[in-house]
């Protein structure tokens, strides 16, 4: 993080990378403010963009680049990245909060850096803006950067971010891969749809199974993998529609992680509740 | 699902590290928006406009000419001169035994007053011509014996007033072109005040007695006062004809002379050598103060005030937006030493300031000189590096306020807060000023 910039609470989910110490952003340790060119190390979005009203797109990257020692093709090939050339020429107090937010990540990525940090860079996007940043980030990751957003908007994450930090009251409650905390959230649950709902309970609670009823017609069982549940379900001629591994979203794990209010850590899943 | 991929090294080379990258920056955020530049576009124009205002609406068209000295400069040439002709050589003496002078201090109220530079005396003057050139030795009421010659050479005698108790004796002797001034308390013992040589004075010059009373400053203004002086024992030695005295008011049309007080005139009483003369107007060289028709550079760039709004204002703003956008962060982000940015932002908006306020003087001035002197205003000639010196002075005033307007920002984080504190500070003193009930006190602690 800059150093002026103190971390916002809130959850953040972070690829790759951990985060570096708050007053050193590259891989030698140099604070911030000695850096010489330090948009060309960390590029950031904090602030949906903060352009002058009555300066246009391309002028307050203009500016920006000139503070960096970088030409004016490097604003039109940046402007060209997000997808605002046509409108790079009007004053930036005419634009959405789409636009800015498009401005704001050209500007992070001017100086193509190695490190970019977005903060909430989903905010105000239109449907057609969300999927282009989704690949965006994806992109920008694929080509080895680190890229830092935090963001309140879980379902972006998940299908965005590789790595997750939760931060919760202040302290970081969870540290893990996306993958492995939906997985383990997840548990080796699998969820059965039935018409016969106590038979199905207790044929599989009697296997030693934990069983809790989710739906009218829906139970959750843990303890028993899925071909077996089929097979005992087939022995005692209980009718079922469907048998799948039950997945948890996000949304699952953060409610779960935040609730509970425990330290999480990766390399301990906790007990999924019985 | 983590991507094994190698950590992304930036294309961008460390380039040259550089204030000028930051005075780049600054400069093209400076331009970039047009608001800054309109204003300070805005404040040239306000110069040039106010110049030629001033020069278009003053009409002294028909006024009559300011006298020109010796020297070639305007000067003011207006008093009680009790005259005759002297041919060739000789000599004048005189006892002066009172000078008293009168200043008005409401309609049809004239009260004793001291008029410092009130003056009587002896006069050789070439002739009654308004600018011709002249020696004199005289009594003043504060600055004692002086002996003064062509309006701007000034030589001091016997200090102190001059009273019945105290009378002073004055002589001028005229040999050529030579001039000699002599004092004495006691009409005795003489001292020598000066010789002053007061080339192309003609054979034949006029002499005589002389009483001036200068205006009297007040506040901002100035009231014409009245002076009368005691004369005894005068005597003219050499190319004297004998004809009578004649007393004249030199300069009552002059637009430098002031006039008399309501009810009073200029005039003599006397004969056989004892005189009492009342006069009014002085002879020195003309001022603004004391030429109402006359403009100074000065004058004609008055819009150096309005110009001050519009760079306070611009300079303020182009920091104070930055913290209200919160466009700060993003300017710190890219170059994170604060002080760095805003010795740039000063160098930068300083720069402007000065070069607009320098090209709205350099063509303001010609331009309303031009006007006014066609409107018959006359402009006290200035030397060119003192047109100059005023170009360049009223550019760096206004780069100053402009950076005390950026620095005040900085600090109030606040455009109205900091737009209206520089403001207070700079431009009021000069409104509460121009206001006719403000005590002259007041005027005076505020312009000291």
């Amino acid at each position: 993080m800059a150093r002026h910039h103190r971390p916002r609470s809130g959850k953040e989910c972070q690829s790759q990378q951990k985060s570096a110490p708050s007053h050193a952003v590259d891989d030698r340790g140099r604070p911030y403010h000695s850096l010489r060119h330090p948009l060309s190390h960390v590029g950031s979005l904090l602030d949906a963009a903060a352009p002058h009203p009555s300066r246009s797109a391309r002028n307050h990257l203009l500016w920006l680049a000139h503070s960096q020692g970088l030409a004016a093709r490097r604003v039109d090939r940046v402007l060209d990245l997000v997808g605002l050339t046509t409108a790079a020429r009007r004053k930036a107090g005419g634009y959405s909060l789409g636009m800015r937010q498009r401005l704001g990540i050209a500007a992070a990525l001017l100086g193509d850096p190695p490190i970019i940090v977005l903060d909430e860079p989903f905010n105000g996007m239109d449907p057609d803006g969300i999927v282009w940043i989704r690949g965006f980030l994806r992109s920008l990751a694929a080509q080895g950067r680190a890229v830092l957003v935090s963001s309140h908007l879980m379902s972006e994450v998940q299908d965005t971010a590789d790595h997750l930090v939760v931060v919760g009251r202040g302290k970081a409650i969870a540290d893990a891969g996306v993958a492995e905390l939906i997985a383990a959230a997840s548990g080796n649950r699998v969820a059965v749809r039935t018409t016969a709902r106590p038979d199905a309970m207790t044929a599989l609670g009697h296997a030693g199974a934990a069983v809790a009823a989710t739906g009218r017609d829906t139970v959750t069982v843990s303890g028993l993998p899925a071909d077996r549940i089929v097979a005992l379900l087939n022995q005692s001629a209980v009718p079922f529609s469907e048998v799948s591994a039950h997945r948890a979203t996000l949304e699952d794990v953060y409610i779960e992680l935040t609730r509970e209010a425990v330290e999480f850590r990766a390399a301990t899943p906790p007990e999924v509740s019985r | 699902m983590t991507p094994t991929v190698t950590p992304y090294r930036s294309g961008r080379r460390a380039g040259r590290h550089g204030f000028l990258q930051l005075l780049h920056a600054e400069w093209t955020k400076f331009r970039t928006v047009r608001g800054s530049v309109i204003g300070m576009a805005a404040a040239a124009l306000m110069v040039v406009l106010v110049a030629l205002l001033a020069g278009a609406s003053s009409d002294q068209k028909g006024s009559p000419p300011v006298p020109i000295g010796p020297g070639g400069e305007p000067v003011t040439d207006s008093f009680y001169f009790l005259h005759q002709p002297l041919a060739g050589n000789g000599s004048i003496t005189v006892s002066v035994s009172a000078l008293r002078s009168s200043i008005p201090t409401g309609p049809a109220d004239l009260r004793p007053g001291i008029v410092p530079w009130a003056k009587a005396g002896l006069i050789i003057k070439q002739s009654t011509r308004q600018g011709s050139p002249y020696a004199a030795i005289m009594v003043t009421s504060s600055h004692g014996v002086r002996m003064q010659d062509n309006y701007v050479n000034d030589t001091a005698g016997l200090p102190g007033p001059v009273s019945a108790a105290s009378v002073r004796w004055l002589r001028l002797d005229r040999s050529g072109d030579a001039i000699t001034g002599h004092a004495s308390a006691d009409g005795t013992h003489w001292t020598k005040v000066g010789t002053v040589h007061v080339s192309g004075l003609e054979p034949t010059a006029q002499v005589g007695l002389f009483v001036a009373s200068p205006p009297s400053a007040e506040g901002m203004g100035t009231r014409g006062s009245v002076s009368t002086a005691v004369f005894e024992d005068l005597r003219i030695q050499g190319g004297w004809d004998g004809g009578s005295w004649a007393g004249d008011q030199m300069g009552p049309e002059s637009p430098s002379f002031a006039g008399y007080p309501k009810n009073t005139s200029g005039s003599y009483l006397g004969s056989d050598g004892s005189f009492t003369v009342t006069g009014a107007g002085d002879i020195a060289p003309a001022v603004r103060e004391t030429l109402p028709t006359g403009g100074t550079f000065g004058d004609l760039l008055t819009g150096t005030f309005a110009a001050l709004i519009a760079v306070i204002v611009v300079g303020a703003l182009s920091i104070t937006t930055e913290y209200r956008k919160n466009l700060i962060h993003v300017t710190l982000a890219a170059s994170p030493r604060r002080s760095r940015v805003l010795v740039a932002k000063a160098i930068v908006l300083g720069f402007v300031t000065f070069v607009a306020g320098l090209a709205g003087a350099f063509v303001a001035v010609p331009l309303g000189e031009r006007l006014a002197r066609a409107n018959g205003v006359y402009i006290f000639p200035v030397a060119s590096s003192t047109e100059l010196r005023v170009g360049l002075g009223t550019a760096a005033l206004l780069a100053t306020a402009a950076i005390l307007a950026l620095s005040v920002g900085t600090m109030f984080r606040h455009s109205a807060g900091a737009v209206t504190t520089v403001l207070a500070a700079t431009v009021l003193p000069y409104i509460l000023i121009a206001n006719p009930f403000m005590p002259a006190s007041v005027s005076d602690w505020l312009t000291r």
